[in-house]
């Protein structure tokens, strides 16, 4: 029990203790069961009362003291809480103080506004940014004077040396320029790179100058370790110290070796410059944009004797004549208002009035941006080169006078020479066709031969002076490549079968025929190299190919090719023999005779006419002579007469021993769809004769077989078979009595060897026109090459000739070939006789007393003009082979020339094509379709062109008109090329072979027969114009 | 709903009394008792048979409560019988004390439901981590769902205490009754009515619901430093002193931790649940007035909660500290409440080792100590 309560217990109620209590509590207790109920539980529950209200005591007392003490320990704790706080707070006052002093310190001198706030305030958070803040800046310093000093390491050399110049610090740059290493450079005295160089006055200075505190600038040499002296570009800079006074010295340099080695070398340059224009000998001068006179170099003191410095600062119009200086002042002028270089001559009076001739070559002098500052000039005198000039074109002249007295004399020569020629020759055969003992016929033979041979030697050496005079020039005329072949070689073919050599013509199909080029060249080359063949081949054959050389255009390149099974030439004579006067060897000459001029001739025709030749040989083998020239091939060439005759499908038999000339009549008959069967031999030919029933429409024979020659096979054909088919005979020997024997054993054809393709479609013509009218050929009737041309009717002939030998030649001839003459014996005469009748060809001699042949045939042309006379053919016999002449001749209004000495044959031949007027009237063009060529032409072309053409073809025409009558082939040949050309894309054949020949003629300054071919080209235009038009209106 | 008391003096008397209960239909019977009587045989079949349809549920005290009062060492009965309520039960073992939050789920699963309204759950008051517990129970059933309950006692003595669930009675089973329905209403209210005092002490060291240190010094020390000669007593004394658990900010946050259990060797103090490691801690004492007028509150809160008091259900579960504080007048605070419900309300309870209820009215369930924790049943 609680005293407390005790107590009051005691107070209250009076009990001594907790004894006397419980017995109370005991006496209660037994009183309860009398009592009444509420008193009863009053003294039942009262010792329970006195529990509880104890344990409340109890816990009262509990709680307070339980109370207290947690008072006083929180308490405790809580002061002792505070002191702490108290001494960490003081802690943290004393660290913020000291920060702040720190940031005093550490702010810089002026301290902003700011910032004594902050220190003022014990703000920790504030004060520690700042400190940041300054940490930071002082970091950005340090790193920007980090990089800096990295930086400028990296470029200069750099040093720092205390006050009494020994060094404290050195920089990678330092130490390897100087080639010491940084430990010997620290604590030595700068000197130890001094080169030595410098005056003690230089060191003194610059020493003065930084002891002073001011910064030194200079370029001064250094020594290396090596010995090696380098300049530099040097800042010495005094760092002062506290006290203000310099205590460190910097020094930056630069290497500036390199700049004055090329200082150095630039004013060596600049010496050697100096030097070399006083050493030119060309005057030299240099003047500004103003033209005055900068530098004149010592050939110019010289060539205007004076004295540059006089003359330096003055301009040209103190130096030279007023004519003089004005020219120059212009050409200045022109110079500085175009920058560039000027060339030009001029006439330059020194001082001393010499009279110089001058080339002044001037140069602008620009700066960077193309302004001009000056002019360089540099006159060369060229007066001694002048005066050669002159002497030069002296000479020249002389020398052209002196070469048209070697063509004149040549002209002379060849008239002097051929004239009695042509009578020696003339003459002889004149002879010979008489009737003659065998003594007197071996005799004239000799003389004729030895005659022609005199003709040729003569005729080489004519024509290789002109070689050599340059004065050989080459014709460019429309001719029939096929026919002039064919016609080249019948006549050799004669020579070598009389050596019982083969010749076989073998003309490859691509070849045109129709060309443009030298006819008579080309057969003076064939006839050298062929005739060559012949004289070097004993037996065998001799080949001509002709073939196309790759590619095929136009100009084609025909390349001819002649191979004989000959002796052949060594290798090391190959290219001897082209040389003039060579031949292989003495011996050949001997042997075989010729000049030797031969090949060198035909080479070089061959390159006059824009080919080469070359040689393929082997000894005893033979030998290939090639040549190949390019030949424009003639688009529209007269237009051959097509075969009339249907030639396809016939049948026929060829039978010929060599096997060459198989192949190529072989391929004659098949270009003209006719079947051809070979047969090798006589026996052959009767084999298939005999067994094959194919009924064969023609026999081809060739006259010259082993075992049974032409003849004997045609005789015993006549006699195995009833019914024969027409034979021709094939020869390569053409003799008197051939005509004959092919009679006898009833031949209807005989041709010499090599047949040219043209000769036999018209005897196959003939041959089936005949057949097909089943009418048997009439056995006399040969068909030869003669008969062909014996078509032409007799011919009404002018002969005009002085040289009565020449006359009586002439007229026999053609009394022969049965042509009517009439003579003239001048020009003069000529003339008369023309005007009272008509002739059907003139032969015009040209060097004739009283009127010379070309002032005949002019005044014959005039005359024909006035009187609108048909053109009668004019043919010139000349003795002149030169082209000059021969243009001469056109000139004049010739038709043709012929050249002394004449051949017989070709003045048949020229008869002939005279003649063949006379037997068909002149074929008028027939009526051509402009229409349809136009309908057939490049649509496009013709609709960009035919506007233009429509508008200037008249005035084209009347240029050529012009042209004519001003006698100016120039403005001709261009119109009608034009016209040409434009023709030929309206596929307006005949108009455009019109002006293509009145091209050519211009060309060649023929002038004289343009007038009709000009109105008749008029006149086809004008058709075609109409068309053209109403094509261009009607799309 | 109907409701029965009986209130049971020694477990002998246990048969004759429940004769004389008259509900053998009852949905729910609540018993709460001394560990003597949870301990006697034939305890559960005697509850089962005289009520056969109920379910069981109840756990051991530190003191039992009635509309009379408190009494220690008897066993309060409380039949109900629920009309339209429908009620649920679940029991899951505890292994150990770091299975509480798992233990948790388990109940949560097993009485999740959709119609699920209320919960109340009973717990062993030893060798448990409280608030764990409750954690678990929230994070199946939802932060919404208002869970009520307690720690079983064992008359101070903190050594074994024992529930009574659908398994029996067992010293490791958490149980829980889910309550289902529309027309039950429910409230609650939660008062303490502790001071804290003294320096507020940083929280040096901890794990979960161990205090091993309190500004570096032994929480031990600390509490027998405060407790002097009652140190002996320990732990049943640290009773005296709860502590207040306090943010960062040293201000309360609204939470009391008893001291369920102490570690003379590692001076460390087992708390009846978790405190913040980087919390302060400050002690806490109280007063008897101090006490019932926190009772008296939680009462107010309760009943605001509900409409008008019908007959209703109140199931108080208070803390084994206040009783240590108040003595002999524990007595009153149940008075005070029983003022604030009226006649019509029933009370039933027992003094726990920890309370749980949410501590507002809509605010997630906790664990509490030192409170007088009020809950409310009733069926419209």
């Amino acid at each position: 029990m609680q005293k407390a309560l005790l107590r009051q217990l005691k107070r209250t109620i009076g009990i001594e203790d907790e004894a006397a209590l419980t017995l109370l509590l005991e006496k209660l207790h037994a009183a309860a069961s009398s009592a009444e109920t509420d008193s009863a539980g009053l003294f039942n529950g009262l010792r329970e009362l006195l529990e509880r209200i104890d344990a409340s005591y109890e816990q009262y007392e509990r709680d307070l003291q339980l109370r207290t003490r947690s008072l006083e320990i929180s308490s405790r704790e809580l002061s002792a809480l505070n002191d702490q706080l108290r001494q960490e707070l003081l802690a943290r006052e004393n660290a913020l103080i000291s920060l702040r002093d720190a940031v005093r310190v550490l702010l810089p001198n002026t301290a902003a506004g700011n910032d004594s706030i902050i220190l003022a305030e014990a703000d920790l958070g504030a004060l520690s940014q700042r400190l940041a803040d300054l940490v930071a800046e002082s970091e950005t310093s340090r790193r920007a004077l980090t990089n800096q000093k990295f930086a400028l390491d990296q470029h200069a050399i750099v040093s720092i040396t205390d006050t009494a110049g020994n060094i404290i610090y050195a920089n990678d740059r330092f130490c390897q320029i100087s080639e010491f290493s940084r430990q010997q450079l620290l604590g030595q005295n700068h000197r130890i790179i001094n080169s030595g160089l410098h005056s003690a006055e230089f060191f003194r200075d610059m020493w003065q100058t930084i002891s002073q505190g001011r910064v030194w600038h200079g370029e001064l040499r250094n020594r290396s370790k090596s010995g090696k002296l380098y300049w530099v570009n040097a800042t010495v800079v005094p760092f002062p110290g506290e006290d203000g006074l310099p205590e460190q010295y910097i020094s930056i340099r630069t290497d500036i070796t390199d700049r004055k080695q090329m200082e150095a070398q630039l004013s060596e340059q600049l010496h050697l410059v100096e030097e070399l224009v006083e050493a030119i000998p060309l005057p030299m001068y240099l003047k500004d944009a103003e033209g005055r006179y900068l530098r004149l170099n010592r050939a110019f003191e010289l060539f205007f004797n004076l004295r540059r410095e006089d003359f330096i600062g003055r301009t040209l119009h103190d130096l030279l004549s007023p004519q003089d200086a004005a020219v120059h002042l212009v050409k200045d002028r022109e110079l500085m208002r175009k920058p560039g270089t000027q060339t030009y001559e001029a006439v330059v009076h020194g001082r001393d009035g010499v009279r110089h001739e001058a080339i002044y070559r001037k140069a602008a002098l620009t700066q960077l941006d193309g302004t001009v500052y000056g002019v360089l000039g540099v006159i060369i005198d060229i007066t001694e080169r002048k005066l050669a000039e002159r002497e030069t074109l002296l000479a020249k002249e002389a020398a052209e006078a002196a070469s048209r007295a070697k063509s004149e004399f040549l002209a002379n020569m060849s008239h002097e020479i051929r004239t009695p020629m042509n009578g020696i020759i003339g003459m002889t055969d004149l002879a010979l066709d008489t009737a003659l003992t065998d003594e007197q016929r071996e005799y004239m033979a000799a003389v004729k031969s030895s005659a022609d041979s005199l003709l040729t030697i003569i005729n080489d050496i004519l024509d290789f002076s002109k070689i050599e005079a340059g004065k050989l020039l080459v014709e460019h005329i429309s001719f029939d490549l096929h026919r002039l072949l064919a016609e080249t070689l019948k006549p050799l073919a004669l020579r070598a079968y009389e050596k019982n050599i083969e010749i076989v013509c073998e003309i490859l199909p691509a070849v045109p025929s129709h060309v443009f080029g030298d006819p008579g060249r080309i057969r003076q080359v064939l006839i050298n190299l062929i005739g060559n063949a012949i004289k070097f081949t004993e037996q065998g054959e001799i080949d001509l190919r002709v073939s196309l050389q790759e590619p095929a255009d136009n100009p084609a390149r025909v390349h001819f090719a002649v191979r004989d099974t000959g002796i052949g030439i060594a290798p090391e004579k190959q290219q001897l023999i082209f040389d003039a006067f060579s031949q292989e060897d003495s011996s050949t000459t001997r042997k075989y005779g010729g000049t030797g001029l031969g090949l060198s001739i035909s080479r070089r025709l061959v390159d006059l006419m824009g080919g080469e030749m070359w040689l393929e040989s082997e000894i005893d083998r033979g030998s290939t002579f090639h040549f190949a020239i390019p030949l424009q091939i003639d688009e529209f060439p007269p237009q051959a007469r097509p075969a009339q005759i249907k030639m396809r499908g016939h049948r026929i038999l060829i039978v010929d021993d060599n096997e060459t000339n198989r192949r190529v009549l072989a391929g004659m008959l098949e270009a003209w769809e006719i079947i051809p069967t070979l047969a090798a031999s006589g026996q052959m030919a009767l084999e298939l004769l005999q067994k094959n029933e194919t009924a064969f429409d023609c026999i081809l024979l060739d006259a010259h077989m082993p075992e049974l020659d032409g003849y004997q096979l045609a005789a015993r054909l006549r006699r195995s078979f009833a019914t024969l088919p027409p034979m021709l005979m094939l020869s390569s020997g053409a003799m008197r009595g051939d005509a004959q024997r092919c009679q006898e054993v009833g031949i209807a054809g005989f041709f010499s060897k090599p047949i040219a393709a043209e000769e036999l479609l018209a005897a196959l013509c003939r041959i089936f026109d005949s057949t097909r009218n089943h009418q048997p050929l009439p056995a006399d009737r040969l068909v030869t090459r003669h008969s062909l041309r014996e078509l032409q009717p007799a011919l009404d002939v002018l002969l005009v000739e002085d040289h009565p030998l020449n006359q009586k030649l002439a007229v026999s001839l053609l009394e022969k070939w049965g042509h009517r003459t009439t003579i003239a014996n001048n020009g003069q005469e000529a003339v008369v006789r023309y005007a009272e009748r008509s002739f059907d060809v003139i032969l015009m001699d040209m060097q004739m007393p009283v009127m010379s042949g070309i002032e005949a045939t002019r005044r014959i042309r005039h005359y024909e003009k006035q009187s609108a006379l048909p053109h009668t053919p004019i043919i010139a016999m000349t003795a002149n082979a030169m082209q000059s002449d021969r243009d001469a001749c056109l000139a004049a209004g010739m038709d043709d020339y012929l050249a002394k000495p004449i051949s017989a044959k070709e003045l048949l031949e020229k008869l002939l094509t005279c003649g063949a007027p006379a037997l068909a009237p002149a074929t008028p063009i027939a009526r051509f379709d402009y229409g349809e060529a136009l309908r057939l032409a490049d649509r496009e072309m013709v609709d960009m062109i035919a506007g233009v053409f429509l508008d200037t073809w008249e005035h084209n025409i009347q240029r050529l008109r012009d042209g004519l009558a001003n006698n100016d082939s120039r403005p001709i040949a261009r119109t009608a090329q034009c016209l040409h050309r434009l023709l030929i894309t309206f596929k307006a054949e005949p108009a455009a072979r019109l002006a293509g020949e009145i091209e050519g003629q211009a060309r060649l300054g023929q002038l004289a027969e343009l007038a009709p071919s000009i109105d008749q080209l008029a006149g086809e235009i004008d058709q075609l114009a109409g068309l053209l038009s109403a094509l261009a209106d009607y799309p | 709903m109907q409701i029965v008391q009986k209130s049971i003096g020694k477990p002998e008397q246990l048969t004759s009394q429940l004769a004389t209960l008259n509900m053998p239909d009852a949905s729910l019977l609540l018993a709460f008792g001394s560990v003597a009587h949870f301990s006697a045989t034939g305890f559960v079949d005697a509850l089962r048979s005289a009520c056969p349809q109920a379910i069981l549920l109840g756990c051991s005290t530190a003191g039992e409560i009635t509309g009379d009062g408190v009494e220690d060492g008897s066993c309060t009965l409380t039949a109900i019988r629920f009309d339209k309520i429908t009620a649920s039960c679940a029991s899951t073992p505890l292994a150990e004390m770091a299975d509480s939050y798992a233990a948790g789920q388990r109940l949560g699963l097993q009485l999740a439901a959709p119609d699920l309204k209320s919960v109340l759950v009973f717990g062993p008051g030893v060798e448990i981590n409280g608030s764990a517990l409750v954690n678990g129970l929230t994070a199946v059933l939802g932060s919404s769902m208002p869970i009520t309950g307690g720690l079983a006692g064992d008359g101070g003595a903190f050594r074994q205490t024992f529930t009574l669930g659908p398994q029996g009675i067992s010293d490791r089973t958490v149980v829980a009754l889910g309550l289902h329905g529309e027309h039950l209403h429910f409230g609650h209210g939660s008062f303490g009515g502790w001071e804290a005092f003294g320096p507020a002490r940083k929280v040096t060291r901890c794990a979960g619901n161990v205090l091993f240190e309190l500004d570096g010094e032994p929480a031990l020390a600390v509490y027998k430093r405060y407790l002097g000669e009652h140190a002996k007593d320990l732990p049943a004394s640290g009773l005296l002193f709860p502590l207040a658990m306090l943010g960062e900010d040293h201000n309360s946050i609204g939470l009391i931790r008893t001291i369920l259990g102490i570690d003379e060797a590692a001076g460390s103090l087992t708390l009846a649940g978790e405190i913040l490691a980087d919390g302060y801690l400050k002690l806490m004492h109280s007063s008897t007035e101090k006490l019932v007028h926190g009772a008296e509150t939680a009462a107010r809160a309760a009943a605001q909660m509900l409409a008008a008091p019908t007959e209703q259900l109140a199931l108080l579960v208070s803390c084994v500290g206040r009783k240590l504080v108040m003595g002999g007048r524990v007595d009153e605070e149940v008075d005070a409440v029983s003022e604030v419900f009226g006649k019509q309300t029933v009370l039933t309870g027992f003094y726990s080792y920890g309370e749980i209820s949410p501590f507002m009215p809509g605010s997630s369930c906790l664990l509490h100590n030192q409170t007088m924790t009020i809950t409310c049943l009733s069926e419209d």
